[in-house]
């Protein structure tokens, strides 16, 4: 697994940095998340010490595939990884990330016990646990709590929760409590969004960046573009920022008359009958 | 930096004060503005000096710092000019973090018992009694209020907390998200005790290069001068002889353009 598209060049008398790991703005560490696109919509990364958390769509598994790119970095850097999910996925974490963690440096993380306090951390976490007790409450308290713990300690943590589930008023107070939240929506087929996007057949859903991490500045920046695409390529998930074509609708309206010809044809293209030797 | 004709807020901060924002529109710049204002080293007033020199004077202030680690705070006041070492150790500030590393959430009773032992000088926070007034400062109740066990309990830390801020020479300033519809009830009920409410709105068309937000200050009280009874005309020729902040010693409201920076907030009248 490649990590993230930040290279750093130069720093030959710095300190070497923590494997996965790389400076940001404000002090901040930052670890990547595993996909590059997300990174450079994060600022680089996500901050040591901070909580992500994910507004799952009900009708797509983006945020599963985005806890396995998360995971999946980890491993590749040799962190320790902790996911909390339920029902817990077959097979256990060693079979939800993807085949290419596998090796020395995970065995040799599940050796290492559980001082997870002098490593790195990742957790990747789902809440629908908590959903099916009835206790919503019980959410916000253990969002909380993992946010405590998280902070001021070398870990990032993920979250991932059906926000379908949950009344507008928990949802709102997730997302004041974490520290970056993206939320994902399936788009379909015959949506505008789809239609007027280019290489439209490519399209599988939305991405929407809600929050951006604040650690260590006065307020969170706002992001340069909130709403994005995210497409199947060959084998990834790609992320892109929302574009319209604005003359698909056009074209396809044109199409779907059959006239065939552009407006500039029509008035400087002479006569129908006309020679088209003699076409200027 | 303030407009220096229009303060963006009054100098005698006292009694409850609500900052209210939403996701889009963050308020926690506006801690930084108070706990540098309250500890005297943020702008000069506009002159001439105050109405009441002794609520300008520096100011003990006890951070309640449920949204963020102390080490954010320390990092963001930093920015802006304050050591919060030094100013800890000289027990001028006093950061207390309601939420564990480790173990349970602490109940409500406990965490005001925690705050009033700082803000009295008891012991916990560390603070000295000096004498001078206690700003306490709560980021953010909404964090703190999903720590209740129940309406009654949260009601009753609100009312301590504003209780608390009610004592002479002190003031509570609780930052809240406004965009949560189930706390809408007792937001209101904090808003009617409020002595000044600041709400952080997103400007329609959205940010841009000198503008990030818009803010509406409102005053609820009459202030200081109000203390000793006295019409709207007498309260005005009191603050105009006593050369306070002109307008600020009668209710109303105030609206101010913000544009976030690296180190604090620049703010306009509009």
């Amino acid at each position: 697994m490649r990590q993230g598209s930040f290279v750093r060049r130069g720093a030959a008398g710095a300190a070497a940095a923590d494997p996965g790991t790389r400076p940001g703005l404000h002090g901040q560490t930052l670890l990547s998340s595993g996909h590059p696109d997300l990174d450079r919509l994060l600022g680089g990364g996500l901050p040591l010490g901070s909580l992500l958390l994910l507004l799952e769509d009900g009708w797509s598994v983006h945020h599963a595939t985005l806890l396995r790119y998360f995971l999946a970095e980890g491993a590749a850097c040799g962190q320790s990884l902790m996911l909390a999910a339920a029902p817990p996925p077959a097979g256990g974490l060693a079979k939800f990330v993807p085949a290419q963690a596998k090796g020395r440096s995970a065995d040799k993380d599940e050796d290492e016990g559980k001082e997870q306090e002098e490593f790195k951390l990742r957790i990747a976490w789902q809440y629908r646990r908590y959903i099916k007790t009835g206790q919503p409450g019980a959410v916000l308290r253990a969002l909380l709590q993992l946010k405590a713990l998280v902070r001021d300690r070398r870990c990032t943590a993920a979250v991932s929760v059906p926000a379908a589930l949950f009344s507008q008023s928990d949802v709102a107070r997730m997302q004041h409590i974490a520290d970056c939240v993206i939320a994902l929506e399936s788009v379909a087929d015959d949506s505008d969004i789809v239609r007027l996007a280019p290489d439209s057949a490519s399209v599988a859903g939305l991405l929407h960046l809600c929050k951006l991490p604040s650690l260590g500045t006065i307020a969170p920046p706002a992001p340069e573009v909130a709403l994005h695409l995210i497409r199947h390529r060959r084998r990834r998930l790609a992320i892109s920022p929302v574009e319209i074509d604005p003359e698909a609708e056009l074209a396809e309206a044109e199409a779907a008359s059959g006239a065939g010809r552009s407006v500039a044809s029509v008035l400087c293209g002479g006569p129908p009958a006309a020679d088209k030797a003699m076409d200027f | 930096m303030n407009n220096a004709e229009q303060p963006l807020l009054p100098a005698d901060l006292r009694g409850p004060l609500l900052l209210r924002d939403r996701l889009g529109a963050e308020g926690a710049f506006l801690l930084v503005h108070l706990v540098k204002a309250a500890l005297g080293s943020g702008p000069p007033p506009a002159p001439p000096a105050p109405a009441h020199p002794a609520a300008a004077a520096a100011a003990r202030v006890v951070l309640l710092a449920a949204a963020q680690a102390g080490s954010h705070y320390a990092a963001v006041l930093r920015k802006g000019g304050l050591h919060c070492p030094a100013l800890v150790e000289a027990g001028r500030l006093a950061i207390v973090e309601p939420l564990p590393g480790q173990g349970g959430l602490p109940s409500l009773r406990d965490l005001h018992q925690r705050l009033a032992a700082a803000a009295s000088g008891g012991g916990g926070g560390g603070l000295q009694d000096s004498g001078s007034g206690v700003v306490l400062v709560a980021d953010d109740l909404t964090a703190l209020r999903c720590l209740a066990d129940s309406e009654a309990d949260w009601a009753a830390f609100l009312q301590a907390c504003t209780a608390l801020g009610q004592q002479p020479g002190c003031c509570f300033v609780g930052l809240a998200h406004g965009d949560v519809p189930d706390d809408e009830g007792w937001l209101a009920r904090l808003e009617h005790a409020a002595s000044i409410v600041v709400d952080v709105e997103p400007l329609e068309s959205g940010r841009s290069a000198d503008t990030t937000g818009r803010l509406l200050v409102t005053r609820r009280d009459a202030g200081a001068a109000a203390a000793g009874g006295g019409s709207g005309a007498q309260l005005a020729a009191a603050a105009a002889a006593a050369g306070g902040d002109s307008g600020w010693h009668v209710p109303g409201s105030r609206q101010f353009c913000y544009k976030l920076q690296e180190t604090g907030a620049r703010y306009v009248a509009v």
